[in-house]
């Protein structure tokens, strides 16, 4: 659950699209969003890390969240859009399809993950909101790199 | 912790290393007062620091100490067990700094037992001439005064009176230093050091510089002045000094400060690191900048930029430096170390240290220091005999073990020799087996050398028992692998009866390091070249071999099997069947970087392929693995910053970093220890095989193998040279080759190669061809021929005497006549120095035109010249210092000359020349001096100092030439 202080603070969540499903990041978490170029492979990672990439001088470790969140890709995307994050003190970039608006939750609106929710969501996810009609699933970063530490691990 | 007290820490420790390292050589070399001298400051320091800050215990073992090293610098004898209690003192101190460190109090106890076996010891400790003495017992009190508190110490110092007290005699030795402590305390020069002390060092430390410096600063010179003197003379020397002091305070002043004050400041590593990466970024941004500008004809850019990127250059160079230290930092502890295993194991051990300045970014320095302490342990412990069993073989009492550190190509290269027993491979072979650490079938297939390197597998170890030293288990491996850590490689050699080598060599930094860019399916890779051992290149023409072992791939390289692996394949870019199939022979040609570790194989390479034509073949050499990997390009070598990679990608082993190229690419860097691993496991089986067929290989070598090749395009008869003789095949282009005079030549490697014609065909003179190099020490000469057949193993049988010059005769090779090219007689035609050379080798030194022994502190200058002038025929002894040029003078044997470098620490050459003409033998022996300063004046010194000629230093010809007359009217008289 994500954690408020007090009832009636609100917290800012700046939505993502990927493959029309709403995901939602916590907003102090997000340190950019950009249009990843070049990136660069890197062979014999896991299938959901796609690749390095230099932004302004920095290296950045970029994320497929298709890939990560298991979602076939129906649609040859065109337009990738990547949220940048820190995470240890490393940069990573989570490839999404579309950046949404920034939306403002209080505690109230916070529902826990329902259990008919996919295996690798519930995974990565920390809860999840109804949001006028459409279901707003709040992904966890730290839960991300857990994830995909203990599959390296494997 | 206060501040202050943490700054007394660090300078405490610094200084404490200093001593230790002081102590052995002053065992070694009693009668160095000035090292004594140095000993007792800095014990001194340490003691009234101690006391401004109240830590009585410290103080009072830093005070017993110094009692008994004053003792010692007063002239008493100084015995084992003397300098045994001193070290144990300085134990202690250690011990109670350490506890000081890790809780911010001195620890609970006391050291009156030790107190009291070093006061023993200075009472036994007599000056000749007369009995004992009460040294320091009156500044105690002083410093003593200034302390707070002394509760706990007032006992012992009370102990400390009453034994000292009950000698008479010694009351005349207490006046005088207390009139020593007065003089210098009461000398003008006092105050303005202080203050200079204080303006350097800042306010927050006055109090404490007031009391240290002039301690420290002061006695500099009486220690060193008066020892050898009567207590008479002393006196009347303090206040001879004492006046001159105040007469001239002036020169004075500027004594101390060249003495003790350097402009330094110290800066938090934080820091440094700090700007350390705002400089790797700037780096970046400059590389970046760059490939724009290049891009771009004709932009205003240009000169900014270039202008930037020279201004970046100095900086990061600025910046390397201020992570830079001295080797020897790592190195300090080492004396104290052997001295005390010697002792323990019952072994005398000599331990020479060369290089010691040279400098290595910290970070590498930290990695190294434990690696290397317990290297030298193992020397000890393992490498050398006890002094019997030296005695018994006829070696030297004393075992000798010579570190060096030098630069090399952007490396740093340590070496650790001894002259002991040598590792005992049997014993290895037979520990390894037991241990089970290889298969009994795999020990078959090794080389000797493999063997050795053995020694580095994890859970090694020989001693036949567990003892203090070594033997723990604890090994090698760790060794191994702390210094593969910071992208190091070790090696050894190792000869029976005569001792081991080791042989590291470290980037000199870990954060920017120069890089081999290659491409496969087009993605880029960065390979440190730390690991490249060389190019080759694959193509149509090649008169090459790549084989198939059991499906593997290997490659032929100088009559070596190497595994090879596509990178490709091993970062599975794509599963495509990898197409490497054998082929017939074409011709070959070898685009190599000579590497440091030169394999005595002849550079010939041999690949057929058609993998993809133009592929490269990387070779790598990690640990005692050398393989290939094939790659479609080879860009460029670029300086590239190093950046960790994310914590998600770290467990592939296969890359060690990541870097943003100057185009703004970001690549991976591949770790060639990874690529290694994940060799073995790709390909162990074929890794076996190539082993094998290896060796099988090289013992067909032992036969005779010999080139074949066509002299000219018409291929009439083909012709054949021994392999061995031939260093290296090249291609050239005959548009590069240009004609002197006479002689046709050709750039090769930074110089300019004759190339001998074998036929006159004009057609030979277009296109590219074929050369064979031909390699003597520092000179090459090229065979142009016009196409390599092959190389085959077989019994050289001439069956036909050739009449014609430049052919040795006739044999038949392949079923063909070969006529059998005679190298000797165009070497010896076309070029008579090579043929001196030559000839020499032939002779088996048996026509030696003198025997010299060349002295130069600088083992690259020696490595440099001793290959010249053996090749010129002369027997080369070398040595590293005055001393131990001396030492082979007087032990081993006598010299037709001496050659020495002026510029050498300890005993320069003017010393050493001085000493040789008191050695009567030596008396009108010829001595040469080699400098580099060759300046009229040096020139006449050293004439004054009885050198009888003077050589600038890299002036080879000129040192050739002047051997040459001295030895033929040497001969002649």
């Amino acid at each position: 659950m994500v954690e408020f202080a007090d009832e009636n603070i609100v917290k800012e969540y700046i939505t993502a699209k990927i493959d029309n499903q709403l995901f939602g990041f916590d907003i102090s978490e997000i340190l950019d969003v950009f249009v990843p170029q070049s990136i660069t492979r890197v062979p014999l990672a896991r299938p959901e890390i796609s690749g390095v990439l230099n932004l302004r001088g920095r290296i950045v470790t970029v994320i497929d969240m298709y890939c990560l969140l298991d979602i076939k890709r129906n649609v040859q995307r065109t337009n990738k859009i990547a949220v940048g994050i820190s995470h240890k003190s490393a940069l990573y970039g989570l490839l999404i399809d579309e950046i949404g608006e920034v939306v403002k939750l209080k505690k109230s609106d916070i529902e826990s993950i329902p259990d008919t929710l996919d295996e690798k969501w519930r995974s990565v996810s920390s809860s999840v909101v109804q949001l006028s009609g459409n279901l707003l699933v709040i992904l966890n970063i730290a839960k991300i790199f857990d994830i995909i530490m203990v599959q390296n691990a494997a | 912790m206060d501040e202050l007290i943490a700054e007394f820490l660090e300078e405490t420790n610094e200084s404490l290393d200093v001593v230790d390292e002081q102590l052995v050589t002053f065992e070694k070399t009693p009668d160095d007062k000035e090292i004594l001298g140095n000993i007792f400051r800095l014990v001194h320091t340490i003691k009234g620091t101690c006391g401004f800050l109240g830590l009585s215990r410290l103080e009072k073992v830093a005070h017993a100490g110094e009692n008994l090293i004053g003792k010692f610098r007063d002239g008493a004898i100084v015995t084992a067990q003397a300098v045994t209690i001193v070290l144990q003192g300085l134990d202690r101190i250690k011990y109670i700094v350490a506890e000081i460190q890790k809780t911010g109090k001195e620890p609970e106890g006391n050291d009156n037992e030790l107190i009291d076996t070093i006061n023993t010891m200075a009472k036994k400790s007599l000056l000749p001439g007369q009995e004992a003495d009460v040294p320091t017992e009156k500044k105690t009190k002083k410093t003593s005064k200034k302390k707070q508190e002394k509760e706990q110490g007032n006992e012992t110092v009370k102990k400390t009176e009453t034994t000292i007290v009950e000698d008479d005699e010694e009351q005349s030795q207490d006046i005088s230093l207390e009139e020593l402590e007065r003089i210098w305390n009461e000398t003008e020069v006092d105050e303005q050091i202080v203050n200079k002390n204080v303006n350097v060092k800042g306010n927050e430390l006055q109090d404490k510089e007031q009391i240290e410096t002039p301690s420290s600063e002061q006695k500099e010179k009486p220690p060193v002045n008066f020892v050898q003197e009567s207590q008479q003379k002393i006196q009347e020397e303090i206040s001879r000094q004492n006046d001159e002091a105040k007469a001239k305070p002036e020169p004075q002043r500027a004594t101390a400060e060249s003495i003790g004050m350097q402009q330094t400041i110290r800066v938090n590593v934080a820091t440094l690191e700090n700007l350390m990466n705002t400089v790797s970024e700037l780096v970046l941004t400059r590389n970046q900048l760059q490939d724009m500008v290049r891009k771009e004809q004709d932009t205003i850019f240009k000169a900014p930029v270039q202008r930037l990127s020279n201004v970046t250059a100095d900086l990061q160079e600025n910046i390397m430096k201020t992570r830079m230290q001295p080797i020897g930092n790592a190195w300090q502890k080492l004396p104290r170390i052997v001295r005390d295993l010697s002792r323990e194991l019952n072994k005398k051990v000599n331990l020479q240290m060369n290089g010691s300045e040279t400098e290595l970014d910290r970070q590498v320095l930290e990695m190294i220091r434990d690696p290397l302490t317990h290297m030298v342990r193992n020397s000890v412990d393992h490498g050398l005999e006890t002094t019997q069993m030296r005695k018994d073989l006829g070696k030297s009492e004393t075992g000798q073990i010579v570190l060096s550190a030098y630069h090399q190509g952007g490396y740093i290269i340590i070496e650790l020799s001894d002259d002991g027993k040598g590792l005992d491979l049997g014993r290895i072979k037979q520990k390894c087996l037991e241990l089970e650490l290889i298969k009994p079938d795999e020990l078959e297939k090794m080389t000797e050398k493999q063997i050795a390197t053995l020694i580095f597998r994890p859970g090694f170890s020989t001693a036949e028992k567990v003892t203090n030293v070594s033997g723990r288990g604890v090994g090698m491996d760790v060794v191994r692998n702390n210094i593969e850590l910071i992208g190091g490689i070790i090696d050894l050699s190792t000869q029976k009866g005569e001792g081991s080598k080791f042989t590291i060599k470290i980037p000199l930094t870990l954060a920017i390091v120069s890089a081999l860019i290659v491409g496969v399916k087009g993605e880029h890779f960065a390979i440190p070249q730390l690991s490249v051992v060389e190019l080759v290149r694959v193509n149509e023409n090649t008169n090459s071999y790549i084989e198939k072992i059991n499906h593997a791939p290997v490659l032929r390289l100088r009559d070596k099997l190497l595994p090879l692996l596509h990178l490709k394949d091993l970062l599975v870019l794509n599963n495509d069947e990898k197409d490497i199939h054998s082929q017939t022979s074409e011709k070959s040609s070898a685009m190599t970087e000579e590497s440091v570790n030169k394999r005595k194989n002849i550079d010939v390479v041999n690949t057929e392929t058609e993998i993809n034509k133009n592929d490269f073949i990387v070779v790598m050499h990690v640990g005692d693995k050398v393989f290939g990997i094939v790659v479609d390009h080879v860009f460029d070598t670029e300086e590239i910053v190093v950046k960790p990679v994310a914590n998600i990608l770290r467990n592939i082993s296969i890359y060690s970093g990541i870097t943003i190229l100057g185009s703004g690419t970001v690549i991976m860097i591949l770790d060639p220890n990874g690529i290694s691993q994940a060799f073995g496991e790709n390909n162990s089986n074929t890794e076996n095989y190539a082993e094998k067929a290896s060796d099988q290989n090289q013992r067909a070598v032992l036969t005779n193998s010999m080139l074949l090749f066509y002299k000219d395009r018409k291929k009439r008869m083909p012709m054949a040279v021994p392999l061995e003789l031939i260093t290296r095949l090249e291609e050239i282009k005959t548009e590069n080759i240009e004609y002197s005079v006479d002689r046709a030549v050709v750039k090769y490697r930074g110089k300019l190669m004759p190339l001998i014609f074998l036929s006159n065909d004009d057609d030979m003179k277009a296109g590219i061809i074929n050369v064979l190099v031909f390699t003597r020490g520092e000179f090459s000469v090229g065979f142009v021929v016009s196409e390599i057949i092959d190389i085959i193993d077989e019994n050289l049988n001439i069956e036909m005497h050739a009449e014609e010059n430049g052919i040795l005769g006739t044999a038949i090779f392949l079923g063909n006549a070969t006529e059998v090219l005679d190298v000797g007689y165009y070497l010896n035609k076309d070029f008579s120095k090579w043929f001196l050379s030559t000839e020499r080798d032939l002779n088996s030194y048996k026509n030696v035109l003198g025997s010299l022994l060349l002295v130069d502190d600088s083992s690259f200058f020696l490595n440099m010249l001793t290959p010249v002038l053996k090749a010129a025929g002369y027997d080369v002894v070398t040595a590293k210092s005055g001393e131990e040029a001396l030492h082979i003078i007087e032990t081993y044997q006598e010299f037709d000359l001496v050659i020495t470098d002026i510029e050498m620490p300890n005993m320069n050459g003017f010393e050493l020349t001085e000493k040789l003409r008191k050695i009567p033998k030596y008396r009108e022996k010829s001595i040469f001096a080699l400098t580099g300063d060759y300046t009229s004046e040096s020139i006449q010194r050293g004439h004054q100092s009885g050198f009888d000629n003077y050589i600038a230093k890299f002036d080879r010809e000129g040192l050739l030439e002047l051997l040459k007359i001295f030895f033929t009217e040497n001969k002649a008289a």
